[in-house]
């Protein structure tokens, strides 16, 4: 079985590097049958990764523990479901994955982009991230080595993998985006290559970028409900390394998505789309590295290897390349324009990079911080949540009171007068509710500044929405209805940043109300007693064990206002550790989540451990309209009518 | 003034306030780990500050309430000896004779431990009665693992 995967991933290897170089060579000599054979090395090379693929997954399947990956991180009693997702539930398997998804994205990259002067050299640049993902897979990272005496099972999957199905999900999401902006990365290197810095780079992959911003998105707010629900501490963000190395690319790209726009309509700011999407693309790498080489401790790395120092000669060859390249292209990178006033769309757009990207750099300091202080004075250290919140609230506010300024903003040049005109009303009304929060009694600071610029943004897009809707209504004498319906046809990408925006403010106030108010409590129930709890009545019953072919389950049921509950603990046969699942009632308003912490041998007595945590589903839910949102700034405009005399002129034709 | 430099200026003003924080709140929330004879050494030093003590658990000394949820053990480099007291339940792999840390402060003379991590490892076998603990080795493999 081995020798069958190894060869797949080399021969891909092979022919990775041969499309390589022959788009290279096409994109210097621009000889069209040239590029049209490095356009079908890139499905060849797809077919191949594919190949071994289905290799490692039909080890894992048949439990071929002559395939090491499959002696160590599989087991036969696991079920189907778990088995397809331990391909990427270890290092070696990851890393496979990841190549067969870049793989993927390099074929359909080849298949649909523009012929134009960028496309080979574009492809070369993705083929070149591919050739590395593949080599590491064909050499430190083989997960195809061959045992030579193979043990009756494997030792099975990482305990907290297989304890909830989001793990099939969550992780194919995070690749899916981390990926992606590969194909904007490589297109902002071929404009560099060839001197086009102008806005058709940016126009060639702006659905490319907003598809890999909504799956890196979808995977981070998945990775922390994944936390809620397996973890049992009532947290969905620790500001563990892995965290914060997914959060730093978001970062860059919500700042190149922005930034990119300013291009597109003044052809400004060209140096920052181009270092942001580099910053982006290399930070997905940086995480990595931070995350697969053991140089910071996460609850969730891989195990240490000799992948670490091949990824981070790979981060360094990248880096060094890029700067050599545009150190050499420097003199194209100019503005054609300057900021005419910082009270424009453009100096909004600006001060958000500012924002978002010193956001990013905190994140990367902290993580860093304490490798710098344990090389400089030997003493080891960390850096906790309280940090980045610290740093992270502030900045994060900024940018909520940014998001509602930004849309009011015109081009250029916003006059007094228009601002006054759209802001004036929706302040005041955000200022009334922040005080009607207050009275309400939210006192902390950072919860009322939420509800304020929550708020202030609500009103103000409703207030630009109603200026439209009256101005269409005026022109062509629509109704409301039909008004809105030809402004989001007409303005897709305008409406569907409003939905976002409208997301991010949602997920904002569950991440201040769950954070600021969340409540925690501990007690002990001997059987048949009752507690109140947070205004909640529990009883505790009785303690019920299952035993299933992977692990053991035991779960204390209790009666939760009522209702059967059964907050559990599970013990893995193949691991030493426990993992719980904890029972939540869920409500609009706030979660009641209740944790097993331990019970003596017989189950007389019992350790439970309460949270209320306010507003926490908004985390989710609000995601989920973000991800709406941006999905809709894909569809492209349509064209509507524009006056009434056309609409006559229609209906008369 | 260039309009240019304005800007430049504002942007620069921007991001020092964002450092000025950054660096402040960094030296307030730096966690260092440090064993029982260290954090007896410079006792002083420390104060109240949060920090991360890493030992062995002194075999005999865990007494877990039931009914109040409170664990109570002691946590040993071989040298020095410290009482710890955490609110809450030991976590499931917690046992006598093992390398754990402790995260939290001094309070009225008593560690409080606000968090308490044990470090899964696939080594670790309980201790024999009578059987001498290698408290050197398993700090440093606390220590290595922070």
């Amino acid at each position: 079985m081995s020798w069958l995967g190894e060869s797949a991933v080399l021969i891909a290897l092979i022919f990775c590097v041969f499309g390589a170089v022959t788009a290279w060579r096409a994109g210097q000599t621009l000889d069209a049958r040239l590029e049209l054979v490095a356009r079908r090395t890139a499905g060849i090379t797809w077919l191949f990764s594919s190949l071994g693929m289905a290799v490692l997954w039909v080890a894992l399947l048949q439990n071929d523990t002559s395939v090491r990956y499959v002696a160590n991180h599989s087991v036969s009693t696991s079920p189907l479901w778990v088995k397809i997702v331990s391909l990427w539930g270890a290092l070696e398997g990851s890393i496979l994955l990841w190549a067969w998804i870049l793989a993927g994205f390099v074929a359909l990259l080849a298949w649909v982009a523009k012929p134009d002067i960028l496309r080979p050299y574009a492809l070369a640049v993705m083929f070149f991230v591919l050739a590395f993902f593949l080599g590491v897979n064909a050499s430190v990272g083989s997960p195809f080595i061959e045992v030579p005496i193979p043990p009756p099972d494997g030792r099975g999957p990482n305990a907290l993998l297989q304890n909830h199905w989001m793990m099939a999900v969550h992780p194919m999401l995070m690749y899916i985006g981390v990926v992606g902006l590969s194909v904007p990365f490589a297109y902002a290197m071929a404009a560099l290559l060839t001197g086009q810095v102008g806005e058709t780079w940016l126009q060639q992959t702006r659905r490319w970028t907003v598809t890999a911003w909504i799956f890196l998105s979808a995977a981070i707010i998945s990775g922390g409900w994944w936390s809620y629900e397996v973890l049992g501490w009532g947290g969905y963000w620790a500001w563990d390394p892995v965290e914060n190395a997914s959060i730093i690319p978001w970062f860059f790209a919500t700042a190149f998505l922005h930034s990119l726009q300013i291009q597109e309509r003044r052809r400004m700011l060209v140096g920052w789309n181009l270092g942001l999407i580099v910053a982006a693309f290399t930070s997905t790498l940086l995480g990595t590295f931070l995350t697969r080489s053991g140089i910071v401790q996460s609850v969730h790395a891989f195990a240490a290897g000799a992948i670490g120092p091949v990824f981070f000669g790979f981060l360094v060859v990248t880096i060094v390349l890029v700067l050599g390249i545009a150190y050499q292209k420097l003199h194209l990178i100019r503005d054609e324009h300057q900021l005419d006033s910082p009270a424009s769309r453009e100096g909004a757009f600006l001060m958000g990079n500012l924002l978002f990207s010193s956001f990013a750099a905190t994140v990367l300091i902290g993580t860093l911080f304490p490798v710098f202080v344990e090389a400089f004075t030997g003493a080891k250290s960390s850096v906790g949540a309280p940090f980045f919140n610290a740093v992270g609230v502030p900045l994060g506010l900024a940018i909520l009171a940014l998001q509602a300024i930004g849309p009011a903003l015109s081009w250029r040049r916003a006059t007094g007068d228009s601002l006054r005109q759209s802001l004036t009303v929706p302040a005041i009304l955000a200022v009334i509710m922040a005080v009607v929060g207050f009275v309400l009694g939210a006192r902390e600071w950072s919860v009322v500044l939420t509800v304020l610029f929550a708020f202030f943004n609500i009103f103000v897009m409703v207030r630009l929405t109603d200026k439209a809707i009256l101005a269409r209504q005026k022109a062509v004498g629509q109704s409301w209805l039909a008004a809105i319906g030809d402004l989001v046809n007409a303005f897709p990408r305008r409406y569907g940043a409003y939905i976002a925006h409208f997301g991010v403010l949602v997920v904002s106030l569950g991440i201040a109300f769950s954070g600021a108010y969340k409540s925690e409590q501990e007690l002990s129930f001997k059987i048949g007693q009752s507690h109140m709890v947070q205004g909640h009545e529990i009883t505790y019953l009785r303690l019920v064990g299952e035993e299933k072919p992977e692990r053991i389950v035991q779960a204390a049921e209790i009666l939760l206002d009522g209702e059967s509950f059964f907050p559990a603990q599970n013990q893995y046969k193949t691991q030493q550790m426990n993992v719980a699942t904890p029972a939540v009632q869920y409500n609009f308003l706030g979660d009641f989540y209740v944790i097993f912490l331990e019970s003596d041998a017989k189950g007389t007595q019992v350790s439970l451990k309460f949270i209320n945590s306010p507003l926490v589903s908004w985390i989710w839910f609000g995601g989920l309209i973000i991800i709406i949102g941006a999905g809709l700034t894909l569809i492209p405009a349509v064209q509507i009518q524009s006056s009434r005399n056309k609409t006559e002129f229609v209906a008369a034709d | 003034m260039k309009a240019n430099t304005k800007y430049i200026i504002g942007a620069v003003v921007v991001l020092i306030g964002i450092a000025v924080i950054l660096t402040s709140s960094l030296q307030n929330n730096l966690v260092f780990f440090i064993t029982p004879s260290e954090f007896a050494r410079d006792q002083e030093k420390l104060g109240n500050r949060t920090i991360r003590l890493g030992g062995v658990v002194e075999p005999g000394s865990v007494k877990f309430n039931r009914d109040t949820i409170e664990v109570s053990f002691k946590i040993s480099d071989g040298t020095t000896v410290l009482p710890i007291s955490h609110k809450g339940t030991p976590p499931d792999l917690f046992r006598e004779g093992m390398g754990v840390t402790v995260q939290g402060r001094l309070e009225n003379g008593v560690f409080k431990g606000e968090e308490l991590l044990v470090r899964h490892s696939e080594e670790y076998k309980a201790p024999k009665p009578g059987e001498k603990l290698d408290y050197r080795r398993i700090v440093a493999a606390i220590k290595d693992s922070q």
